[in-house]
């Protein structure tokens, strides 16, 4: 965690949504360079000036935004992205390295915040390894097993399911 | 009812009736949601019920096609929601089918999907009858720009023409769907993007070997696979074809980058392209062809293939010194497979001397007397060469092993399968402190390698690939190996 290390450059994050339980403030003081793998925060940071070091993160709970939080101080000294790595080629990889994994074993409602916070706070390697652990619980299920995942009601009739079926089972195990 | 669950239930509903805002409102919730994951474990959300479209369409990105067909069938919903990307279905891959033929019914849905702007499509899999009637639709839809052609066109493509397609970038025909020359002339003709082009020929008469294109920037790649029937003497091989024999390709295609003419039955040909000053020409194959003359080669070229057709193995091709040494000074990789001892030994002995630049040198199946191959090692330049195959030479024995120490001291690929060599020289090549060996290749030994062997490769970080098996499951059709 981050409060366990010495802080060479703190900035406080204030959370408008406060985490469930208690909590301590003090836990929201993170390093200034795993924030700025937020390019929002490193926008605000930059724009505030040098004093400035709080900031109010409003739609993100208190307890993802540690969660978040965690994955940049670890990841704190990555190169940073360039960006353009987006070409022709679909179908991407969905490897993921190990680290990664272990981090977003995490049940699916904290799974989907993280996504939602990473898109929000613009960190981008984090909302792309979400995003592909969600398509990894996708991939190579049958649509039962789909289903069954994320608990989702089958409502089609039966005739449409029987049409749906015979469309699309071309490519199917 | 439990008393958990009762519990839950009061939980629930003094949600219902508080205020969101009175005091312990929110203690509660945690409550709640804590006995809630404990009788009925973690809650499961559809994530394209709480994720924005953008996320969603991000996430769906990753999917192959056998996983998004069946995300369609799970809800309505999400049949909705993948039916509102058609991006994610711009590639009609029916390489990917688990059955022989995927009907009609299926592509028309797929094509629904994609809005009718498909960039790619790999036709396969599909019944002969529906080809015609597919490549109607096909033809309709201007945004194609790959086009692969596997199955077999009974009626042939004066009823389903490809020119039509106009923003083709990639055209690849395999056997079953060898066009005419009368088809691929006008193709050229017609899809002036096209960047490269892979396809079987029908040989045909002369007298149809006539509209030819005027230029092709674009081009980067051609092959053209001779596919006709060697007893009809009415008909000439396409690689006859004036494009091809007479032109000074630069005038045509100025950006070639590969060139491949492959004969599988008629080994004659008559004249070269003129290639030698094209600026970007980095590979070269002519298979299974007897030149009347060798063609002069750019200095682009890296790679060469001379090797001598599978279907054809009595074409022989006169190797000279005299032209290729001073050839193609760049040279990294040369392929000479199935040539006999009178064609090969001489040349590959002078040639070698003259290529420092050679990086892989493949010798499958060449009737090569070992003293050539010894001397060569010894007397070439082979210092640089990291990948040799001597696979399927005769007498390929232990001596020759110590040479390869000896002499080729930056070998990491190693092909000696059918080979006569005895697991102790093997084992010495391996642990050779002079050689970083990372593959070696032994599949069907005179002496099959024992199980120790292997292991001790494996403890020595070398690669043995495990032996090729035909189960006879064909997923994805391959094209003519053009080695």
């Amino acid at each position: 965690m981050a409060t366990s290390k010495q802080i060479k450059d703190p900035v406080k994050l204030i959370p408008t949504i406060p985490p469930s339980g208690e909590f301590d403030i003090a836990n929201f003081t993170f390093e200034r360079k795993a924030v700025e793998r937020s390019i929002l925060l490193k926008n605000m940071l930059e724009d505030l000036g040098g004093t400035n070091t709080e900031i109010p993160i409003p739609n993100v709970k208190g307890d993802v935004l540690l969660k978040v939080m965690d994955w940049c101080d670890h990841h704190m000294n990555d190169p940073p992205t360039t960006g353009d790595e987006d070409n022709d080629s679909r179908r991407k990889t969905t490897d993921i390295e190990e680290w990664d994994q272990n981090f977003l074993q995490v049940d699916q409602e904290m799974l989907f915040e993280i996504i939602l916070a990473a898109n929000y706070l613009d960190i981008k390697a984090l909302l792309d390894i979400g995003c592909k652990t969600v398509a990894n619980m996708i991939k190579g299920k049958s649509p039962e097993e789909i289903r069954k995942t994320f608990n989702i009601q089958n409502d089609f009739t039966p005739e449409e399911e029987a049409q749906i079926r015979a469309e699309n089972e071309w490519a199917e195990e | 009812m439990n008393k958990h669950d009762s519990a839950l239930q009061t939980y629930q509903y003094a949600l219902r009736v508080l205020n969101p805002g009175c005091t312990g409102y929110q203690q509660i919730k945690e409550l709640a949601a804590k006995l809630d994951r404990r009788l009925n474990g973690p809650k499961l959300t559809d994530p394209f019920t709480v994720l924005p479209l953008e996320l969603v369409s991000l996430i769906l990105e990753y999917l192959d096609l056998a996983s998004l067909l069946s995300a369609v069938r799970v809800s309505k919903h999400w049949s909705v929601l993948l039916n509102s990307f058609p991006k994610l279905w711009s590639h009609l891959d029916l390489s990917k089918a688990r059955r022989r033929a995927v009907s009609l019914k299926s592509i028309q849905a797929f094509l629904r999907r994609s809005r009718w702007g498909l960039t790619r499509a790999t036709l396969v899999n599909i019944r002969p009858d529906d080809y015609p009637k597919l490549m109607t639709g096909l033809n309709q839809i201007r945004s194609l720009e790959h086009l692969e052609l596997h199955g077999s066109f009974k009626t042939g493509f004066e009823v389903a023409p490809v020119y039509t397609l106009t923003r083709l970038k990639t055209l690849i025909c395999s056997e079953l769907s060898a066009m005419s020359v009368l088809h691929f002339g006008r193709i050229l003709s017609e899809c002036l993007l096209l960047e490269r082009a892979e396809v079987h020929l029908q040989s045909a008469p002369l007298a149809e070997y006539q509209s030819f294109p005027a230029r092709l920037p674009h081009l980067r790649s051609l092959t053209i696979v001779e596919s006709g029937d060697v007893r009809n003497r009415a008909v000439v091989s396409p690689l006859s074809l004036p494009f091809i024999g007479d032109a000074t390709l630069f005038d045509i295609t100025p950006n070639l980058e590969e060139l491949y003419l492959i004969h599988k039955t008629s080994p004659e040909m008559n004249g070269m392209p003129e290639i030698s000053n094209l600026p970007n020409l980095k590979r070269l194959g002519l298979l299974g062809t007897i030149l009347n003359s060798f063609p002069a080669l750019p200095e682009s070229l890296e790679r060469l293939s001379l090797s001598k057709s599978l279907h054809n193995p009595r074409a022989v091709q006169p190797l000279t010194t005299a032209n290729l040494s001073d050839m193609a000074p760049n040279l990294k990789t040369l392929i000479l497979h199935q040539f006999r001892a009178s064609e090969i030994g001489t040349f590959l002995i002078t040639f070698t001397q003259n290529k420092p630049s050679l990086t892989h040198l493949d010798l499958e199946g060449c009737h090569l007397p070992v003293e050539d191959l010894l001397i060569t090692m010894m007397h070439g330049n082979l210092e640089n060469v990291t990948s040799l195959n001597i696979s399927g030479l005769a007498e390929i024995d232990d001596r020759v092993m110590a040479n390869i120490i000896d002499m080729m001291p930056n070998i990491k690929q190693l092909d000696i399968s059918r080979a006569q060599v005895k697991e102790h020289s093997a084992k010495r090549l391996i642990s050779s402190d002079n050689l970083k060996l990372e593959r070696l290749v032994v599949h069907k030994m005179e002496t099959p390698f024992s199980r120790e062997f292997l292991d001790y490769a494996k403890s020595k970080g070398v690669e043995i690939p495990p032996p090729i098996h035909h189960n006879g499951v064909v997923s994805a059709p391959s094209f003519e190996p053009r080695r």
